[in-house]
This record gives C-alpha cells, structure tokens and sequence, in this order.
C-alpha cells in the first residue's frame, strides 16, 4: 500500500488536497449543529475527557486545600457574610416580584423577565487553538441540550451552545470573535451591538459597537442583552463598561466592557433550556 | 495494524491532554501545540506518505471536536507531514536537534497560516499585536517541548519496526 502511494507522491498530495478541499467546501456553511463522525467520535472522547478534568479538579482541589489553608478559612468566612447578605436581598426582592406581578396583571403588560429553566453542566474541555475561545460541557443532546441555547455563570452570560454531539455540547464564549449580539444598558437606553474580539480576547474583555454618538453610557454602567435580540431572553447581564470611546469619524461610539462571569476559571455552568 | 492502532491511540490522547490539560498549564495565555510537533517528527521518522496520512488524521480529529469547518486542520496537517517528511528522509534520526529547529519554523509558519485564514479577514488586521501576544509566545513554547515529544515519537516507532520486522520478512 505505502509503496504504491510512494511511486505515486503527486497524485497522493493532489488527492489529498482535493478531498480536504471538498470537505471544507461542504462542511463551510454555518449552522450545521451536529454531524454523524463527530458523534460518533463523542462517545470516546467525552468519556476520556470528562475522567481526565475530574481528576485535574480532584488534583488541584487537593493541592489547594493544603497551601492555602488559612485562605480557604477566610474566604469561608466571607461566603458566608456573602450568604446573609444575599439571603436578605431575595427576601427583599421576592417581595418586589410578587408586587411587579400584581402590578403587571391589573396594567396587563407582558412579563419581560419570565422564569428561566435551567440544567447544571460542567466545562469539561476548552479549544486546543489558541485562535479561539470555545468550551465543551459534558451535556449533550442526549440530555435536551440543543445548538443556540444560552450560558450562564455566577449570574452572566458566558456564551451559547453552537454545536451538540449526543454526549457533548460546545459553546462559543463571549469573549471570541464569532459571538455577537444586541445589548443595552438599563440604565441610559443606549443600544449597541456586544462583540468578542480577539485583540481584546487575552484580557478577557469584549466590546460594544454601534453606540450612538450621543450615548449617555459611562464606565461603570451595566449592560445586559436587550429585548431585540433575538438569541437570548432580554435582561441577562453580559458586564460592566471599562472605558467609552468616539470612532475616529465621530460618527459613533464604542465601549470596552468587562464580561461578570470569570470566562478563563469556569467550572460549572448553567444552559438555559427553554424560554426563548 | 500494530502500528495503525497505535497511532489511533496516540491522536485520541493528545487530543484530550490538549483540550483539558493544556489550558491549566497556560503560560501568557498560550498553550503549546503538541499535535504539530507529533506530526513533523512522524514525518521525520516515516518519510512524506505516512506523515501525510497521520498528519491528515490528527488534524481531523482537531477538526471533528473542534466544531468549525471539517477539513481545514485536516488540510494544515497533511501539508506539514508531507512537506516535512521529503526533505529529512535521509537524516541520522538520533539527531534530536533536527527536529526542534524544524518544530520552530514550522509552528511559526503553521501560525501564521492560521492567523490569515481566520482572524485576519474577521477585523484583526494588527498583524503585530498577534504576533507578539499569539504566534511568538505559542512557538517558542510548543518548541520547547519539541525535544521530549520527538524522543517520545522516536521510542514508539523503533519499538513498532523491532516488533514488526519478522512479518515484513516474509
């Protein structure tokens, strides 16, 4: 086999060639969610990949434990401040829901902020590539877990499911450049659109463009997704603004912004099933 | 079919330790890219045909987990184990320098390859800004472990041709 291909070395590296080519050219349209080799190849991968972060975790969970004792005493403490605090604040502010509800009803107006249902997964891999900013989760199709399903961690948006094998999804973080969508600041009303952009992506910051020029919008503000997007339920907090800037045009503004949830230490995450 | 399987073998697990535990051991950022350097140094081991066929299969396994276009990694990878393969194929394979200037050139090369096809038509015209933040940093680091990789690379082929000599005999 190996010495008939040796006596014929040029039609090997054309046939070669050729049959990448044709499998980029029908494979480069977007939106396909799954395809039948990588699923198959998911029932051997996911397993391996979900024993080795397992122990990666269990690993340094131990180290951890036994270098930063008096830290883990402390930040315990504080967690649990943390957990008094935030009790008090959701008593507060169920009480505040149930009084929006009443409001809403006797006015009529449709809920903006409806219950979200959600299922727990967790990050198993990241993307080899450091051209990207893409995670795997050890959920997959076999779970409910479909292509265009938001995710969120520690209360942001981290990014949406772009492709699903029967065992594992993939999702394409916020912070990479083939993430997009509309967003707001509830504060000032201005619109822009979020973007990842790989000169930011190191730092783990994104970018809102498309700002007016007249936008009120300040370091500091919150930005969450906006109700005219049309992938994600309107009010998830997606970050806070760093620094507001005017194109060299003047014509519009941009922002830098920070996203909430840690993108680089994610451990577990929640998929927003349904509700779109 | 010793050597097929364990090759399989080889691509499955580096595809894993690449996407779980390499980010854990970031450095700047970057994570080295251990399968390009098992591709130059089957190449250098086996002559273009076979670093052409292996370098084919671990970029699709890139590819297929990876979830872009099918077929790109595939592509990279097959150029590499050909290109890499023809020119050293009379080299002292013990020579474990050859490898890791030949890692080095290619890595960078490999980058920039990858650098033109996806982000640059996307807004990243600040050639600079990646070739200081991405493509330096991930050559000098995916060189670093050069060295070992083609010592693991040389030690599994020669234990596979030990193995295989009696049935290529008959």
């Amino acid at each position: 086999m190996i010495e008939f291909l040796e006596n014929h070395r040029r039609a090997f590296l054309l046939t070669g060639i050729g049959i990448c080519i044709i499998a980029i050219i029908a494979t480069i349209s977007p939106g396909t969610g799954t395809n039948i080799l990588s699923s198959g190849l998911s029932y051997v991968v996911t397993p391996m990949q979900r024993g080795l972060s397992s122990s990666i975790t269990w690993v340094q969970g131990h180290f951890s434990a036994l270098t930063n004792n008096q830290n883990l005493i402390t930040q315990n403490r504080e967690l649990q401040e943390e957990i008094h605090r935030l009790q008090f604040e959701n008593d507060r502010l169920s009480l505040a829901a149930e009084e929006n509800a009443i409001l809403s009803d006797a006015l009529n107006m449709h809920r903006r902020y409806a219950h979200l249902p959600t299922m727990g997964a967790r990050v198993i891999a990241a993307d080899p590539s450091d051209w990207h900013r893409s995670f795997t989760i050890d959920r997959g199709t076999s779970d409910g877990i479909a292509v265009n399903m938001p995710i969120i961690a520690n209360g942001g948006l981290v990014g949406i499911t772009r492709y699903t094998t029967p065992l594992s999804a993939r999702f394409v973080s916020v912070l990479d450049y083939r993430f997009v969508t509309r967003v707001i600041s509830p504060r000032t009303e201005d619109i822009g659109t979020a973007r990842g952009d790989p000169t930011l992506m190191h730092q783990g910051l994104m970018r809102i463009d498309h700002l007016e020029a007249t936008a009120q919008i300040i370091p500091g503000d919150e930005i969450v997704t906006s109700p005219c997007s049309y992938l994600f339920p309107s009010g998830l907090r997606l970050g806070e603004v760093i620094s507001v800037h005017t194109t060299p045009d003047g014509l519009a503004r941009y922002a830098i912004i920070r996203p909430t949830a840690d993108i680089s230490n994610m451990e577990v995450v929640l998929v927003i099933t349904e509700g779109m | 079919m010793l050597r097929v399987g364990l090759l399989t073998v080889l691509i499955l697990v580096n595809f894993v330790l690449q996407a779980t535990l390499f980010p854990h051991l970031a450095i700047l950022g970057v994570t080295p890219d251990s399968a390009i350097i098992l591709v130059i140094s089957y190449a250098i081991l086996r002559g273009d045909i076979e670093g052409g066929i292996f370098g084919f299969f671990v970029g699709l396994m890139q590819d297929l987990m990876g979830g872009r276009v099918i077929g790109f990694y595939a592509l990279l990878g097959f150029i590499v184990g050909f290109a890499c393969g023809k020119p050293f194929k009379d080299f002292f394979k013990d020579n474990y320098f050859l490898p890791f200037f030949v890692v080095i050139g290619v890595s960078f090369v490999y980058q920039m390859v990858i650098y033109v096809s996806t982000v640059m038509f996307l807004g990243g015209q600040d050639f600079f800004f990646y070739l200081r933040v991405i493509i330096l940093p991930q050559t000098i680091y995916t060189a670093s472990l050069a060295v070992p990789l083609y010592a693991l690379m040389h030690f599994v082929n020669s234990k596979i041709e030990i193995w295989q000599e009696p049935v290529d005999e008959v």
